[in-house]
């Protein structure tokens, strides 16, 4: 047998082991409080998941991903038929019905979305690389609204707005960077910012109306993150703590597993969607800041990636996974630095939870399959660059 | 074979990736705010909210005397407080502290089940040592001693209007308790565990205990001995003469610091609530202000001698009685007058015709020159709280008139203390000091001095040879004038009786309501000691200063000097005793008579009064009977003459 070249890219690689380290040092330290018995008990789940992930990232970029291409349908099938159980016979936490028990327990808008991001991608592959004219474009984002809107509707009703915005930002960002007419990409950012500016005036002159309008359970989160003084018994607590956590770390941070805030179990979840808060105390700015760099090495790693392909769905796919992390990382980090209003979104590879853990490793594995694919088309490549 | 490497493509690509750079950029710069600029302001609070303190009070300072004699002590007094969480059986730990402390068992129940991190109590608070032993033998988790203490006052009510009091929360609420407070009370000290966000203790930290360090000691300038005396005199001052009050003031003349300082009404100051807050509130000696009386003609002698206008000795006045000044008659005290006088015999008949023609001399402007040297008009600047200014006249509107009371004690108004520093100042060779009574501050454990008072002298008012003939003069005053209740075998005692009217609500004088004063110092070659005192409408007894105040202050002298251990002198002026080979006197008629208009018949007789009212409407002896001189008569006062003269 020949040996072969491990399906990896070793940058990638490098920065998952990197984020596997973060993950494991800020579970460690942000679970105490939920077990203190046995204080390894989500770090050897979490590492069991990265090996896992591991696994499946080589799985996913072992195979040609333009094989997927004409399987996006079935995947996304797959993935309706998931959501629609979700309301069925779902498995309700937090008076949120998002997961399903089969065996273990996995949440189907995670795997959805990335099922939506391959359909959509190979939708806007077949658009071609030309600009299409406005006539075109318009019955592509018709298309894409048409398998869009009930996925996004079912998360959205879970409720989960949290990842229902994810997958709206990432399908912009999508199209943003697809053929579609620039005119069409003018009206949706038209249409995205009128609705924040009702919002807006909504919250200013009309609030009662807003939160009449809103999910009841909406209604804190959104406005104690616009106003944290006057919710500071619920969402604006949790924002207040995690931010006296994040900003008493200062420079140097308190020192691992000596973060007072997060140790007292004062910042909810530290080992899952307030991780960022553990780290941001225990190992100050030094720490955030390089887990910052490290994500931007990530995005700009997929970019790169992107920049190369040779093939559109391959494109697609790795501006859709940028869509994904950029908008988690954004989303998780901002909540808890009072940038973002607090919802249930992990910090992608750092959050302890398996389900969005493998999540993303199938999605650098895709990736990963993009670069491995372009890399035999090195030598055509020189040609066509004009 | 597909090529997309457009540059349409690579161009959106490029976009998509400067979008990125935005979000990270915006998110890196708020992460920059949060942990840099931000950062101090949130640590900050984030450890308030960490630690979970039991606090452990420091004692407060003792307060001594001049010679370290405690006045203000502390004893023990633990409070016991709860941790709920901590608790493990609430019934139990309930019903054995309910049963220490004496109260309710629901009581306590209830304060454990309170849902906070430490619950104290008002209950729980300042418990003897046997019920913290008990609860300390309890040994139950989650329960509480915290050392506290509580001041304890070993002379009872003695001084308390200076040393005031502190509140439960050992925070000093009036006198010198509320003005040293901050270098008295201490740091606190505390018990601290780092809790998690339900109270309960985090095992991975260690508790930290921080020592409360302890308040300074306060040491005073009083004197133990003479403060005492002073009580004493006004408690039995108080019981003969139920006064509406009294007060009274020692200083040292060379230092300004004072020796004692007491008034009537007090209170105890573990008992402060049970009084008017005007009681502890007003610190008499510094806070009263009324017209001095006679006790004010010392400053117009100092000052006419200052000026050199007389010699006591061979300067002479005639006294008619009355003194004609801008159109109004000045009456003497005297009816009829003193005759003719040196003017040393006017200082001892403290003769009031005599003191408006040294005014006259003296002139409107030197005269409150003087008055303002002396310290009227302004606050002594005593280290007290409640201090009062005194009015004195505007030099604008002073006509003749008032130029003319202002020499005798009228129609300006002073304060105990005022009058204490000015005629120290008038004996001591003239220099008047700022009063101050505490002396220093002591380490509480090495009892070294740390911070001590300097006297202070504000100026010299009068040389040292015209001190020296006021001390002469005043002398006299004693030996052989009005003054004569004041004399001490041996003391040389010097001073100046007093008998102020009291302005009414309407303006206008009280009728047989007087301050009754006397000041006294001695030893008159070199004063030790300056004490005032001043007795507001004594009851049962003819309301002058020679007969109710300066028999106190002579007291007060004498048991002072011989407490601070000054020698006793044996070339001072001889009292005149009037009796064995003294005439007899004729008793006069003084049925009808006010006790105002008696006063001329008291350098010669004694009275006894008794009864409530205006006028005399029975005297024995009877009218022309003959007596020794000094002898008493028995008055009896009532509204109504009988035999309407």
């Amino acid at each position: 047998m020949q040996p072969r070249k491990l399906p990896i890219d070793y940058t990638l690689a490098f920065l998952v082991v990197c984020f596997s380290i973060f993950s494991l040092v800020g579970i460690y330290s942000g679970s105490g409080q939920y077990a203190s018995s046995n204080p390894m008990l989500f770090v050897r789940r979490q590492l069991v998941f990265y090996v896992i992930g591991f696994i499946l990232m080589m799985a996913v970029a072992y195979f040609d991903f333009e094989v997927i291409e004409k399987w996006t349908w079935f995947f996304y099938g797959v993935g309706m038929v998931l959501l629609l159980a979700v309301p069925l016979v779902g498995v309700e936490k937090n008076g949120a019905q998002r997961w399903l028990n089969l065996g273990m327990e996995i949440q189907p808008s995670e795997i959805m979305k990335i099922f939506l991001v391959i359909h959509i991608a190979m939708l806007l592959a077949r658009a071609g690389k030309y600009r299409l004219s406005f006539k075109e474009s318009v019955i592509v984002t018709s298309k894409i609204l048409l398998y869009s809107v009930v996925p996004l509707y079912l998360i959205f009703a879970q409720p989960d707005l949290g990842t229902t915005l994810m997958i709206v930002f990432t399908l912009f960002v999508m199209m943003f960077a697809s053929s579609i007419s620039l005119k069409v990409i003018s009206i949706l950012t038209s249409i995205g910012l009128a609705g924040i500016g009702a919002f807006a005036y909504l919250y200013v002159y009309q609030l009662d109306f807003l939160k009449s309008i809103l999910p009841s359970h909406q209604v804190p989160r959104i406005l104690g993150w616009l106003n944290p003084a006057e919710y500071s018994q619920g969402i604006g607590y949790q924002l207040q703590q995690s931010l006296l956590g994040i900003g008493s770390g200062q420079l140097t941070g308190a020192g691992f597993r000596n973060g007072y805030q997060v140790q007292s179990g004062r910042v909810p979840e530290a080992h899952t969607d307030f991780i960022f808060a553990a780290i941001g105390e225990e190992f100050g700015f030094i720490g955030t800041s390089i887990l910052v760099i490290l994500f931007f090495l990530l995005i700009y790693r997929i970019i790169t990636i992107a920049f190369h392909a040779n093939s559109l769905f391959g494109v697609y796919i790795c501006i859709g996974v940028i869509g994904l992390f950029t908008f988690q990382v954004f989303q998780n980090i901002g909540m808890t630095i009072g940038l973002m209003p607090i919802t249930g979104l992990a910090l992608p590879f750092i959050s302890y939870g398996g389900s969005a853990l493998l999540t993303n490793m199938l999605a650098l594995g895709l990736v990963t399959s993009v670069h491995l694919r372009t890399k035999s088309y090195m030598f055509g490549e020189e040609e066509t660059i004009e | 074979m597909k090529h997309v490497s457009h540059v349409t493509i690579r161009k959106r690509i490029v976009a998509v990736f400067l979008l990125a750079i935005a979000v990270f950029m915006v998110m890196a710069i708020r992460l920059m705010i949060v942990q840099f600029i931000l950062g101090d302001k949130l640590t900050d609070q984030a450890e308030t909210s960490w630690s979970r303190d039991i606090r452990f009070e420091a004692k407060r300072g003792k307060i001594v005397d001049r010679n370290g004699e405690v006045l203000v002590d502390n004893v023990s007094a633990p409070t016991v407080m709860f941790v709920p969480r901590q608790v493990d059986d609430k019934e139990v730990v309930a019903e054995a502290i309910a049963t220490i402390l004496e109260v309710d068992q629901d009581l306590i129940t209830e304060q454990l089940n309170k849902n906070i991190s430490i619950v104290r109590f008002p209950e729980g608070r300042k418990l003897n040592e046997d019920q913290a032993l008990a609860i300390q033998q309890l040994g139950f988790s989650g329960v509480y001693l915290a050392e506290d203490s509580k001041r304890y006052y070993p002379n009872d009510r003695m001084l308390a209007h200076v040393l005031g009091f502190s509140g439960i929360d050992n925070q000093g609420l009036v006198g010198l308790e509320l003005a040293h407070n901050e270098e008295i009370s201490g740091v606190s000290g505390k018990l601290s565990f780092y809790s998690d966000a339900k109270g309960r203790r985090l095992p991975g930290l260690s508790d930290t205990y921080q020592e409360p360090v302890d308040g300074k000691d306060l040491k005073l300038t009083i004197d133990y001995a003479v403060q005492s005396i002073i009580e004493r005199e006004l408690d039995i001052a108080e019981a003969t003469y139920q006064p509406d009050g009294a007060w009274a003031i020692a200083v040292n003349p060379n230092t300004g610091a004072i020796l004692g300082m007491s008034s009537r009404p007090n209170f105890h100051p573990d008992d402060y609530q049970s009084v008017n807050s005007e009681i502890y509130n007003r610190n008499l000696p510094i806070w009263s202000t009324y017209e001095p009386g006679s006790t004010f003609k010392i400053i117009t002698l100092a000052a006419a001698l200052e000026e050199q206008l007389i010699d006591l000795e061979k300067d002479m006045y005639y006294d008619t009685g009355v003194i004609e000044v801008g159109g109004a008659k000045l009456h003497c005290w005297k009816r009829g007058g003193h005759g003719s006088q040196t003017y040393l015999e006017v200082v001892q008949n403290s003769c009031n015709p005599g003191f408006v023609s040294l005014g006259q001399a003296l002139g409107k402007d030197l005269m409150f020159d003087y008055v303002d040297a002396f310290g009227f008009g302004e606050k002594s600047g005593v280290d007290l709280a409640g201090e009062s200014t005194g009015i004195i006249f505007n030099r604008d509107r002073v006509g003749p008139v008032e130029l003319a009371t202002t020499a005798f004690g009228q129609g300006v108004s002073v304060t105990p203390i005022q009058q204490v520093m000015a005629v120290s100042a008038a004996v001591n060779g003239g220099y008047l000091y700022q009063p101050y009574i505490v002396d220093s501050y002591l380490d509480p454990i090495s009892m070294e001095t740390i911070e001590e008072t300097a006297p202070e002298v504000k100026r010299q008012v009068i040389s040292e040879q015209t001190s020296e003939e006021v001390r002469l003069a005043l002398e006299s005053v004693v030996a052989k004038g009005t003054g004569r209740g004041a004399y001490v075998e041996g003391y040389r005692v010097g001073g100046k009786t007093g008998t102020a009217q009291k302005v009414g609500t309407n303006g206008r004088y009280l009728e047989n309501n007087h301050i009754v004063s006397f000041i006294g110092f001695a030893p008159a070659d070199q004063p030790e000691i300056v004490v005032y005192l001043a007795v507001d409408n004594p009851k049962n007894t003819v309301q002058f200063g020679g007969v109710v105040a300066a028999p106190i202050v002579g007291n007060i002298i004498e048991d002072s000097l011989s407490a601070l251990g000054v020698a006793k002198r044996d070339d001072g002026l001889e009292k005149e005793y009037q009796w064995p080979n003294q005439p007899l006197v004729e008793v006069p008629d003084l049925i009808g008579l006010t006790q105002q208009e008696m006063v001329s018949y008291l350098t010669q007789l004694s009275i006894e009064a008794v009864g409530e009212g205006t006028f005399v409407i029975e005297q024995a002896p009877a009218p022309g009977e003959k007596v020794p001189m000094g002898d008493t008569i028995r008055l009896l006062f009532g509204e109504k003459v009988n035999d309407g003269s």
